[in-house]
């Protein structure tokens, strides 16, 4: 047997109301995520991995463990595997690093003459191109973004990854509080729920949980996927021209497997940023190039037609429109945090904008709410004078 | 608020009237933590309405202090007072099991403190904490057995 579905006043606005604080919800936090990313990017990184751990910690809770129990035992395992990874990665992450910051300049070099040669071609083939100095004017141009950004950029590296590796460590911080005391904190919340909309967003909190859970694991499922076909597909093209060792061919699909979470947008960058090394170091390899597209189209159709559906699903049901937008206007407005952050603030906006659609505009739900209200008031004035 | 404190491993202090309910009666102070984490405490003014006849049964109500009335509408329409449920009593347990929409409404006759627990997040307990949810379990099929015996005799009275 179903239960009642409340009247609802249906007045045709309800809909696009809830919509438009959505979209105005996401773009005000993904501005504020921006101004604030110190906090705001370790905070969503530990809401994932807060996600990622629940299972870990339940499945020692149904071995017998009490929550403190399971959460201790659980640290320690995650700090040895931590500690262990560090000693086998680090050495090569570092390794890798060092190469990509020496190799970034002699890339800018290669990235140069590159884009001389291919104007000069353009040249003799357009006159016209010459006359409008095309060719000068790009170089011009280019030297300069070159010259700024070594200057700004470049040398400050070692200084930004400090502040990034001193928000990092926030992360577990947080995860293990989330782990501790979420439960705490969700009574927390609750307890400013009036009576009529308690039950209601109880049910639609516990929703938006699965949802969020089914979401981020799903993610981290589609990266890791997406990072070993990526890896695999570079290294094996890499084989036959001397280009992508092993280890490099993962790095850079892990890299393209993180750009991928920007919806659309994502892995386009991230092919273009190979078919760039693939232009630099083996100019003139159309096989290599054509290659690396058919690999990036392959991935794609391979994501949305098993990896999409195995792991994230369809739980962010949203617009394309809606997306690509949401993105741009993301990135506008919070840079690399907003395009980053963009999917799952704009999913937690969606959730929450559901829940608040269901119960404000629950006619129902309101006139108990009233009622309440007015008990309160009753109450509140009893002993003051006559009524 | 609880949450702003530092636990010092005391129990809430709800625990005491827990204590007098059968369901809860064998719990160890263990079990009651674990309990605490799924409860959500209320407080209803006197004719606040606590549920309706046919929401979705999302969970059960334990009255620590006032009374509810639980009333259904006849086919005339009229409400018909079923029972008056008081502190140390609970209503609504079916609804952790099968969550079906409730066949009654409840309402605070006075000014009254309950606690809630929450279908889903009672069901994760069961899962996560077999030995609790069987006490549970079986204390509700306990209680629910006698009302339908209770309710059998009655008929055979009649």
């Amino acid at each position: 047997m179903k239960a009642r579905r409340p009247l609802r006043h249906d007045s045709g606005l309800d809909q696009p109301l809830v919509w438009v604080g959505i979209i105005s919800g996401t773009l005000l936090a993904l501005y504020l995520c921006d101004r604030v990313w110190w906090v705001s990017i370790p905070t969503v990184l530990s809401i994932v991995l807060y996600y990622l751990c629940v299972p870990f910690v339940d499945t020692l809770k149904r071995r017998g463990l009490t929550q403190g129990q399971a959460l201790g035992v659980f640290l320690a395992a995650a700090t040895a595997a931590t500690l262990l990874a560090s000693l086998i990665v680090l050495p090569w992450a570092a390794t890798q690093a060092v190469a990509v910051r020496d190799g970034i300049p002699v890339y800018l070099d290669e990235f140069e003459r590159l884009l001389d040669g291919t104007l000069g071609r353009l040249q003799s083939q357009f006159p016209a191109l010459i006359q409008a100095n095309a060719a000068g004017l790009v170089a011009e141009r280019l030297a300069a973004a070159k010259k700024a950004f070594v200057e700004n950029h470049l040398q400050g590296v070692v200084v930004h990854l400090l502040t990034w590796i001193i928000c990092l460590l926030l992360i577990p911080y947080l995860t293990l509080f989330m782990l501790k005391d979420g439960a705490a904190f969700k009574r927390l919340v609750m307890r400013g729920v009036p009576n009529a909309f308690f039950e209601k967003v109880l049910l639609l909190f516990d929703r938006m949980d699965g949802q969020i859970k089914a979401y981020f694991r799903g993610l981290m499922a589609m990266t890791a996927l997406d990072t070993v076909t990526l890896g695999i597909g570079l290294w094996l093209l890499g084989l036959a021209h001397g280009m992508f060792p092993f280890g490099q061919s993962m790095l850079l699909g892990f890299i393209a497997a993180v750009l991928s979470w920007i919806p659309y947008v994502g892995t386009a960058s991230a092919c273009l940023l190979i078919l760039g090394i693939c232009l630099v170091f083996a100019p003139g390899n159309l096989a290599l190039a054509g290659g690396t597209v058919v690999l990036f189209i392959f991935v794609r159709l391979i994501d949305d037609f098993i990896y999409t559906p195995m792991t994230i699903g369809r739980s962010l049901a949203v617009h394309p429109l809606v997306t690509v937008m949401v993105v741009f206007w993301g990135g506008m407005i919070g840079g690399i945090t907003g395009l980053l952050l963009a999917m799952p603030v704009l999913g937690l906006a969606m959730v929450l904008g559901d829940i608040f659609g269901q119960v404000w505009f629950d006619p129902r739900l309101r006139a108990r709410l009233a009622h309440a209200r007015s008990l309160r008031a009753t109450e509140a004035r009893r002993g003051l004078g006559p009524e | 608020m609880a949450f702003f404190h530092r636990s010092q491993g005391s129990l809430p202090p709800y625990v005491q009237v827990l204590k007098s309910i059968p369901m809860f009666a064998r719990l160890t102070p263990q079990e009651f933590r674990i309990i605490a984490q799924i409860a959500h405490e209320r407080h209803y003014m006197a004719e606040e309405v606590v549920f309706e006849q046919d929401d979705e049964g999302l969970g059960m109500y334990v009255v620590l202090e006032g009374r509810i009335r639980i009333h259904q509408k006849c086919s005339e329409g009229n409400p018909k007072e079923i029972a008056q449920v008081e502190a140390g009593a609970y209503f609504g347990e079916l609804a952790l099991l099968d969550g079906a929409p409730r066949s009654a409404s409840a309402t605070a006759v006075e000014s009254s403190r309950l606690l809630f627990f929450f279908r889903p997040e009672f069901l994760d307990i069961l899962e996560t904490h077999g030995r609790l949810g069987a006490k549970l379990s079986l204390e509700i099929a306990r209680h629910t057995a006698e009302r339908l015996r209770r309710s059998v005799s009655c008929r055979e009275v009649e």
